[in-house]
């Protein structure tokens, strides 16, 4: 009954080299607040993970127990609590935990494996049927029980929620630090889904914006301006080798990109005489094409999952709305009438809906619409919330809250899970790259 | 090798990072030349912290001296002088608008006639807006407004070729401030006159 994961895990797992981050400037990382659970809440609990009775250097089932609950769809169990982390069903006092409430128990253990690292076995276990429901192995180098630990998490998730888990997947989002408006830096920078482990990929006194991760999480598309020249540009950074191309520059505006599903092309706003309008860069041939040409402003694009439609903000009907085309430019249609404006929209993963900054008497929210019934649902507070992106598996919002205290705020596609991304200073602009497995 | 390992992506990450500082130090750099702390230079309404000295709107940066590097030097008290149009060198506006108020029409076209008087002289204007509103929106209205101000520039003389364009957006505020005198003064479009 053991489901081995191993070639998959094995592909992941490869060589390491965590060491290099640890050479890395000082960046405070995100602190996460859980604000509100689902109702609905699927009570867990994950015992400690031990090898030959030893505690293992990196603690992973508490690394999984802090996946599962940062959704809110999770209620985890206090670990202060625990009596017992047995290794396997047989080793379980399935009366001890009954009688503690628990119902959904997740047990396990490590032994060295021949390649220096770890293998972990884990055990989904019914405490009321008193069997394991499920089991899975995985194989993970020394250093990295850290990515074990979100495996963990994306497995369980999984099999509770019917969707892959994004523990594995990271975000983008741009600091801003300083107290003055001339003397500021802004940082572009990559963490874990969580904020864990932020990294700077580019910093400058001069404004930086707008990231966009490529389908396949190999490189970010960025806006970076140079305020001495009077210029605008819009990036592509590859993440490995920190190469950056540069694709539109110059004065006015160049900015907005977001990525084809395929990752060959770029749709992006560029201005001429004052007017914004989309354009298509390919990224083989590095030639663009124009997408709309409506004497109005035309920006912030978003390429359904499918390839064939872009959403986008227009003030063609005179405020900002949302309007969808084909991907050669044709067939605009007007998607948005709900509220004063409705601008910048987010394609879900299966393309099914959007997600997008409503205004309206309640200031600035985030909004969520099904694209078949075109049903809206606000699932922010407001008053200044911005730059809300999907997650990869479609399940949760996260978005930019900037007034009272600026935080990254995730809910839940139901509204009913929230949780906070904080730091010192400002943080903006999140975008969430692809699952990561 | 996985392509999506995280490992080999981390270091990489770090390479990135040292370029990525390489290349902000040189932007600062870049920076100091125009916006830096030049000795002897007035800097009244340059930073935000004019905020709350009751400056009023248009006379804030009436003896601002960024933006004049492009300027000949014999010609820069023209600019500072506050009895002179050319001293207003930022033009506000309404939420939402890119129509010039007429306040600054004498203004507009004192600056065209002397880059009409001077075409080796170049204009930057650079469009900015308040916080409300989603960021690449806002770049775009910016621009609007920059080019609004380009096209009344030009009406008063001076040449198309002169004049350039840039739009921060939200990006670069004038005023640090979530209350509506500072969303006021955010609102704007500056003339920076470049030496480049």
């Amino acid at each position: 009954m053991i489901n081995t994961k191993r070639t998959s895990w094995l592909a992941r797992f490869c060589l390491i080299a965590v060491a290099a981050c640890m050479a890395l400037p000082a960046q405070a990382a995100l602190e996460v607040d859980i604000t509100q659970s689902s109702d609905q809440a699927i009570p867990i609990a994950i015992a400690p993970f031990k090898a030959n009775g030893q505690r293992l250097p990196v603690d992973i089932s508490d690394i999984a127990s802090r996946d599962l609950a940062s959704t809110g769809l999770f209620k985890t169990f206090d670990r202060a609590n625990m009596t017992e982390s047995p290794a396997t069903p047989e080793d379980v006092n399935y009366q001890s935990w009954a009688a503690q409430g628990v119902d959904n128990l997740v047990i396990g253990s490590a032994a060295r494996n021949a390649a220096g690292g770890y293998r972990i076995t884990f055990y989904l276990v019914d405490v009321a049927r008193q069997q394991a429901v499920t089991s899975f192995q995985i194989n993970a180098g020394g250093n990295q029980l850290r990515d074990a630990g979100h495996t963990i998490a994306n497995l369980i998730y999984e099999r509770f929620v019917g969707k892959k888990g994004y523990f594995l997947s990271n975000i983008a989002y741009v600091t801003v630090t300083g107290n003055t408006a001339n003397n500021r830096t802004f940082r572009l920078v990559v963490a874990d889904y969580d904020g864990s482990q932020p990294s700077t990929i580019y910093s400058s006194k001069d404004p930086v914006m707008s990231p966009a991760w490529s389908p396949s999480g190999d490189r970010i598309a960025y806006v970076a301006f140079d305020v001495y020249k009077g210029t605008s540009s819009v990036r592509i950074q590859n993440l490995s080798s920190g190469q950056a191309r540069t694709i539109s520059a110059g004065h006015g505006v160049n900015g907005a990109p977001t990525w084809s599903p395929n990752g060959q092309e770029i749709a992006f706003a560029k201005s001429a005489d004052g007017d914004t309008d989309l354009f298509v860069y390919n990224l083989a041939t590095g030639q663009s094409r124009q997408l709309t040409r409506s004497g109005a402003i035309d920006t912030e694009p978003s390429w359904s999952p499918n390839g064939r439609e872009i959403v986008f903000t227009s003030d063609r009907g005179g405020q900002p709305q949302l309007y969808r085309m084909n991907a050669e430019g044709g067939g605009i249609q007007r998607l948005t009438y709900d509220g004063s404006s409705n601008q910048r929209a987010d394609f879900a993963p299966d393309g099914k809906s959007i997600t997008y900054v409503q205004k309206s008497g309640n200031g600035f929210r985030i909004a969520v619409m099904d694209l078949e019934t075109n049903n809206v649902r606000i699932v922010s507070e407001g008053r200044q919330d911005d730059s809300p992106a999907f997650a990869p598996n479609g399940q949760a919002v996260l978005y930019a809250r900037q007034s009272g205290r600026n935080a990254l705020s995730l809910v839940s596609l139901d509204g009913n899970a929230k949780s906070t991304l904080s730091q010192a200073g400002e943080v903006r602009e999140p975008a969430w790259g692809p699952l990561g497995y | 090798m996985g392509h999506i390992s995280f490992g080999h992506r981390r270091q990489v990450l770090l390479a990135a990072t040292l370029v990525a500082a390489a290349l902000s130090v040189t932007a600062c750099g870049g920076n100091k030349n125009v916006r830096g702390d030049a000795p002897g230079m007035p800097q009244a309404g340059m930073n935000g912290q004019g905020q709350g000295q009751g400056q009023g709107m248009g006379s804030g940066r009436d003896i601002d001296v960024r933006g004049l590097e492009g300027i000949p030097a014999e010609d820069r008290h023209l600019f500072t002088d506050p009895n002179n149009p050319l001293s207003t060198r930022t033009v506000y506006f309404d939420l939402d608008s890119s129509a010039i108020p007429s306040r600054f029409s004498q203004a507009i076209q004192a600056h065209g006639q002397y880059l009409a008087n001077h075409p080796n002289v170049n204009l930057r204007l650079e469009g900015n807006t308040d916080e409300r509103g989603t960021r690449e929106y806002n770049v775009a209205l910016g621009e609007r407004r920059a080019d609004s101000v380009k096209q009344a520039v030009v009406l008063s003389g001076a040449s198309a070729g002169q004049v350039t364009t840039i739009s921060y957006g939200e990006e670069r505020p004038a005023v640090l401030g979530q209350d509506a005198e500072s969303m006021n003064k955010n609102r704007r479009v500056d003339f920076i006159y470049t030496n480049n």
